[in-house]
């Protein structure tokens, strides 16, 4: 492993395992771009060692990993005085990674809640809420295929009581 | 229906009759409690995982739906229900106030993760005014009074500018004002 500024927490590299076994070589000031895995490494259990990542899959950790980087990368473009321009850029950059199929963006969510990256739990909560926002009762259950467990009876009820409440 | 004397013990012990009991195909128990728990069904279960029930969603009761991962199956369509409740809160703050209406429509779930929202993020922010909703309609429409008049950002002033000049005093001047204002100056105090 080469030393080139003699910091080894920029270069060290550390090995991340997911759910279906596929193994994912990152630096390590990426991987500690999440909360859970920064507490796992400062606690030195897996210096040497797989972080094993059951309940995150390839494809999804893959995507996540590419995010960290850039983030990290950017992060670093800016204390290096390069000016807040890159903020366009990491904006346009989650504003294109964020455009995926609900399938993808469920995973994202679910696995950045796990690894608690704020920052893209965020990015994916702010996607949903943006398909939410402004739409009727009935576009929301189309646009999210929600079905309606209320009666007829409870549903009058809910929309007398919330009349006024929601004014 | 032969539960087992111990199964039907431990049922009682928990205030529950036997006889509301009974099992199914899976081997696990459904238990009709219409005491404490209204209608609800509560299943027991005597294997231990509970993932391998082929039941809809209908049955997960809120205890299941933990901060962390939850495996996705293939017969959940709905994105937003397949997630945990504390993620589905933090995804309605973003969205607008006027959204809580709809939003408490749409199912139990939506329904109860919009009331946690508006208690623990909209009961402490403002709304949004309505005027961003009208933005097309911006030159008939004004948000603080329809009929008012407009009023100019620099007021007219009912001096003229002659008048004006006889009895200002130029305070901070240049040398080659100082002259003719000096001269001005004396003219009208009289000193």
């Amino acid at each position: 492993m080469s030393m080139i500024s003699g910091d080894k927490s920029s270069t060290e590299i550390l090995s991340l395992k997911s759910s279906d076994n596929e193994i994912f070589e990152v630096k390590k000031e990426v991987v500690l771009e999440s909360i859970t895995l920064r507490g796992m490494v400062e606690e030195d259990e897996f210096s040497d060692t797989l972080i094993p990542l059951p309940n995150v899959e390839g494809k999804i950790l893959s995507k996540i990993i590419h995010y960290c980087q850039k983030h990290t990368e950017a992060r670093a473009k800016v204390n290096g005085s390069e000016g807040a321009a890159d903020s366009k850029e990491i904006k346009d950059f989650d504003s294109e990674f964020i455009n995926v199929d609900d399938k993808t963006l469920l995973g994202i969510i679910l696995a950045a809640n796990y690894l608690n990256i704020k920052d893209l739990l965020d990015l994916g909560c702010q996607k949903i809420a943006d398909n939410i926002k402004e739409k009727s009762v009935e576009d929301v259950r189309k646009t999210f295929n929600i079905k309606n467990d209320f009666t007829p009876e409870e549903e009058k009820a809910i929309r007398e009581e919330n009349l006024w409440a929601f004014d | 229906m032969a539960l087992g004397k111990s199964y039907s013990s431990k049922l009682k012990s928990r205030g529950l009759n036997a006889s509301n009991v009974e099992a199914t195909d899976e081997g696990l128990v459904l238990v009709h409690c219409t005491r404490a728990m209204g209608r609800k069904r509560i299943i027991v279960s005597n294997r231990t995982a509970m993932e391998t029930l082929p039941f809809s969603s209908n049955f997960r009761t809120p205890s299941k739906r933990r901060q962390g991962m939850r495996t996705i199956r293939d017969d959940e369509k709905s994105l937003l229900e397949a997630l945990p409740e504390d993620i589905l809160v933090r995804i309605l703050c973003c969205v607008y106030h006027d959204d809580l209406k709809q939003l408490i429509q749409v199912s139990k779930f939506v329904r109860d993760a919009t009331l946690v929202a508006k208690q623990s993020h909209f009961a402490y922010s403002t709304p949004r005014a309505k005027i961003s909703s009208l933005s097309s309609d911006l030159e008939h429409y004004s948000p603080e009074a329809p009929n008012a008049p407009r009023q100019q950002r620099c007021p007219r002033s009912r001096i003229s500018r002659k008048k004006l000049s006889d009895i200002s005093v130029a305070l901070f001047h240049t040398p080659e004002d100082e002259r003719w204002s000096r001269d001005g100056l004396f003219d009208q105090t009289g000193v």
